[in-house]
């Protein structure tokens, strides 16, 4: 067809903190992709947007690649930027140039323009840089680069309409900043020397290009010593990184996050909750009573449901992770963090991932990517899982009110408050301890220096916001989701299927007693056989396989099943116990609770004794118990055997102090 | 004795020296907030590249900006924006004290 050509392809390049993305969503809007590019850890973002060209309306792809200062890559991040510019080719790079920075911004733009691409530079900022008195001579400057220049304010929308229109016209430079007198460039061009990886040739292009720049801004920019928004930013510095001051603001932020994360969330996590089991009861209802639809209700619906009941929670972390890091105020929490956080073989940049690990270590692991430094990110993805997340939270408070149900230390602390403050700071106390061990045994290849700029303070940008959050929303919801729905339905199956005829037996007993008419006793009838059931499927056969392993924890099979069934995460347990005990509404704790204390082993002591909360406990605070983490810290190591040894290490300690608990105790 | 006294002025002798090339051998880590100094040398090749990247090499003046709370990291600024690395770091880079 005549009207369908060939969409272009449109890189965006440039420094960090230049409002890169911000251009990339103000030019895409909603039509965005999020990937990973092949083999790394590397966010891949592409989009695209239509543009006039000779009146007829063209579509371009447009690249968001990782910011970097040069194209002579120094880590993951910026290799991925200069391979896809020399293998893929794209038809136009926009250069996006903090306009308040231009000396230091010039250098990427100068390779750019020598590498003989189609190039636009978007001079980003010009509002910051009015607003300081800095002026530029674009004419002359455009002349002597010899590419279009293209003013933007990206927060503001500014200059985008400009931008797409000049897409098709863009050029390339005749002139060219390397040194044509160095002997490298006798018989090579500018590609060939760059990659060529010769520290030489590097440092002294650099410099050239460095200089010529420095003559370049000195002739054709003005700009006052002391630039107002610079000097603002250090004022506001004194503060936050004050060591008293800085402390505390850091502390309020943390705390301001956690309830948040916590308490915000809960009622839309209801919301969800409830939803999903009125689908279920409505679905229960109107389809016929066969093995498919309790597939779709008990296997699909309630993997679905445990998928979304965690968007609220990553929404919040993800809003604030932004607003922390767009503000520019992260760079300043990490300034003053990272000597004590490196103490335990962390990095000053772990301190949001580990707190919000107590929302979710899922998203606190994704949230990871932006330590720089290979070692201390493994270092921190290793730990995370040890902080209590609220998966938790359903057993610890189940159990801790079994020890405790109205107990108050001193006549006014509330103990269960109390000791559910214990597990959270034991989580923190093993997540130190552990990383500061494992710190001395991970080895990187990679030599790494800390390097991080402290850009001037921005106000965030809304549209931005809700961008961001949706991207990692949906990456959690087909990544993380493809994992549990899968885990739901093999545990749905391991539950409802069995050994030979029993478990149709006992479903054809309970069809009849439901043709019977109408009798108090039916439902306790039911309910016993849903007990026998699930004691007799592939999962109840595991579990009392498994006995005499957990016995000496203090766990019977009926825990162990719970245990096995709780590897698709960690709530699932009190679900499987209320099952078990045949408790009428599955998240009515109050009605497990009472079922558990009663509970009995055959010599007439009680199943439920102290030691065997307290060894529950224990353990679930130290196990990885959740699929989800186990994938995405394989997604984010880029190995398996990481995630495996972290999995295996973790439940083994978490083994070794519940039977330490339990023998002690009982 | 007199030979006891020319022992000991060399001996002062060579600890003024020393002490003379350490003062010129002044490091990014011992300069205060405020201070403004001359690259002179990175002795850490990935270091200087990467801090090339950001217009930071030998001859570029550089004012300290900040010094994290315990000491570490601390930062300081070149052309226009401010940049933070270790002190570990910051002790491989030779200054010029300019004021």
């Amino acid at each position: 067809m005549a009207d369908q050509k060939k969409n272009i392809t449109v890189a965006l390049v440039g420094n960090p903190n230049t409002g890169k993305s911000t251009l990339f969503n103000a030019l895409t809007g909603l039509n965005q992709k999020t990937g990973n590019y092949a083999g790394v850890t590397v966010d891949k973002l592409e989009g695209f947007f239509y543009f006039q060209h000779n009146s007829t309306k063209e579509k371009a792809t447009l690249i968001d690649l990782p910011g970097t200062y040069s194209l002579y890559p120094k880590s993951i991040d910026e290799k991925v930027t200069t391979d896809f510019l020399l293998t893929e080719n794209p038809e136009v790079v926009v250069v996006v140039i903090d306009s308040t920075n231009l000396e230091r911004n010039l250098l990427i733009a100068t390779q750019i323009i020598d590498l003989k691409f189609r190039t636009i530079l978007a001079f980003n900022f010009t509002d910051e840089a009015t607003q300081q008195d800095i002026v530029i001579n674009l004419p002359e400057l455009e002349k002597t680069l010899g590419v279009k220049i293209i003013c933007t304010d990206s927060r503001n929308n500014f200059g985008i309409d400009e931008l797409k229109k000049y897409i098709p016209e863009a050029q390339t430079s005749t002139s060219h900043f390397y040194d044509l007198n160095s002997p490298h460039y006798k018989t090579k061009t500018y590609k060939d020397c760059l990659t060529q990886n010769s520290k030489e040739i590097e440092s002294s292009d650099k410099i050239y290009r460095f200089n010529v720049i420095h003559y370049l801004v000195k002739k054709y920019t003005q700009q006052p010593k002391d630039l107002i928004l610079k000097s603002k930013a250090s004022r506001i510095d004194k503060f936050t990184t004050h060591k008293l001051y800085g402390y505390l603001i850091l502390l309020l932020i943390l705390f301001t996050v956690f309830q948040f994360i916590f308490y915000l969330a809960e009622t839309p996590m209801n919301w969800i909750e409830s939803g999903f089991l009125n689908l279920q009861d409505y679905l229960i209802e109107v389809l016929p009573d066969n093995s498919f639809t309790d597939l779709l209700t008990n296997g699909v619906l309630s993997g679905i449901s445990g998928v979304f009941m965690f968007i609220p929670q990553i929404a919040i972390l993800f809003s604030f992770i932004f607003i922390l890091e767009d503000s520019g105020y992260m760079a300043r929490a990490s300034f003053i963090m990272d000597k004590i956080m490196r103490k335990f073989g962390l990095n000053g940049k772990s301190v949001i991932p580990l707190i919000s690990g107590t929302a979710c270590a899922v998203p606190s692991i994704m949230a990871t990517r932006s330590i720089s430094n290979t070692k201390e990110r493994l270092v921190t993805i290793f730990v995370l899982p040890l902080i209590s997340c609220s998966a938790r939270l359903p057993i610890y408070t189940l159990f801790i009110a079994m020890l405790y149900p109205n107990h108050l230390f001193f006549g006014v602390i509330n103990a269960k408050g109390l000791v559910l403050f214990a597990f959270y700071l034991l989580g923190f106390l093993l997540t130190l301890t552990i990383g500061y061990f494992s710190s001395k045994i991970i080895k990187t290849k990679e030599s790494s220096v800390f390097l991080m700029e402290l850009p001037i303070y921005r106000k965030p940008k809304l549209s931005d916001l809700s961008i961001q959050v949706f991207n990692k929303v949906k990456i959690f919801i087909f990544d993380a989701g493809k994992i549990i729905l899968g885990l739901s339905i093999i545990l749905w199956f391991l539950t409802t299927h069995g050994p030979g005829n029993t478990l149709n037996d006992l479903n054809n007993q309970k069809i009849s007693i439901n043709k019977r008419p109408p009798h108090p006793l039916n439902d306790s009838l039911i309910k016993t056989i849903q007990h026998q059931q699930l004691e007799n499927s592939y999962l109840g056969l595991i579990g009392k396989k498994i006995e005499p392993v957990i016995e000496p924890l203090g766990f019977n099979w009926k825990i162990g099943i719970a245990i096995l069934s709780s590897f698709a995460a960690r709530e699932v347990f009190v679900g499987t116990m209320s099952t078990i005990y045949q408790s009428g509404n599955d998240e009515d704790l109050q009605n497990i609770k009472e079922k558990l204390d009663k509970e009995k082993n055959t010599d007439g002591s009680k199943s439920y004794s102290a030691a065997t909360c307290w060894s529950l406990l224990i353990f679930y605070a130290i196990a990885l118990q959740c699929m989800s983490t186990v994938a995405t810290v394989k997604r984010e190591s880029k190995s398996w055997k990481f995630s495996l040894l972290q999995f295996v290490l973790f439940t083994s300690l978490a083994y070794l102090c519940s039977l330490v608990t339990y023998q002690l105790l009982i | 004795m007199v030979c006891y006294i020319i022992k000991k002025s060399s001996n002062l002798n060579q600890n003024l020296i020393s002490f003379l090339t350490l003062r010129k051998m002044l490091l990014l880590s011992d300069l205060k907030p405020g201070h403004l100094a001359k690259i002179s040398a990175i002795s850490d090749d990935l270091l200087g590249s990467k801090l090339m990247d950001l217009g930071c090499f030998v001859g570029q003046n550089i004012e300290l900006t900040n010094i994290a709370p315990f000491g570490c990291p601390i930062a300081f600024k070149v052309l226009d924006s401010v940049v933070s690395i270790r002190l570990k770091d910051a002790k491989k880079i030779q200054v010029e004290h300019i004021a």
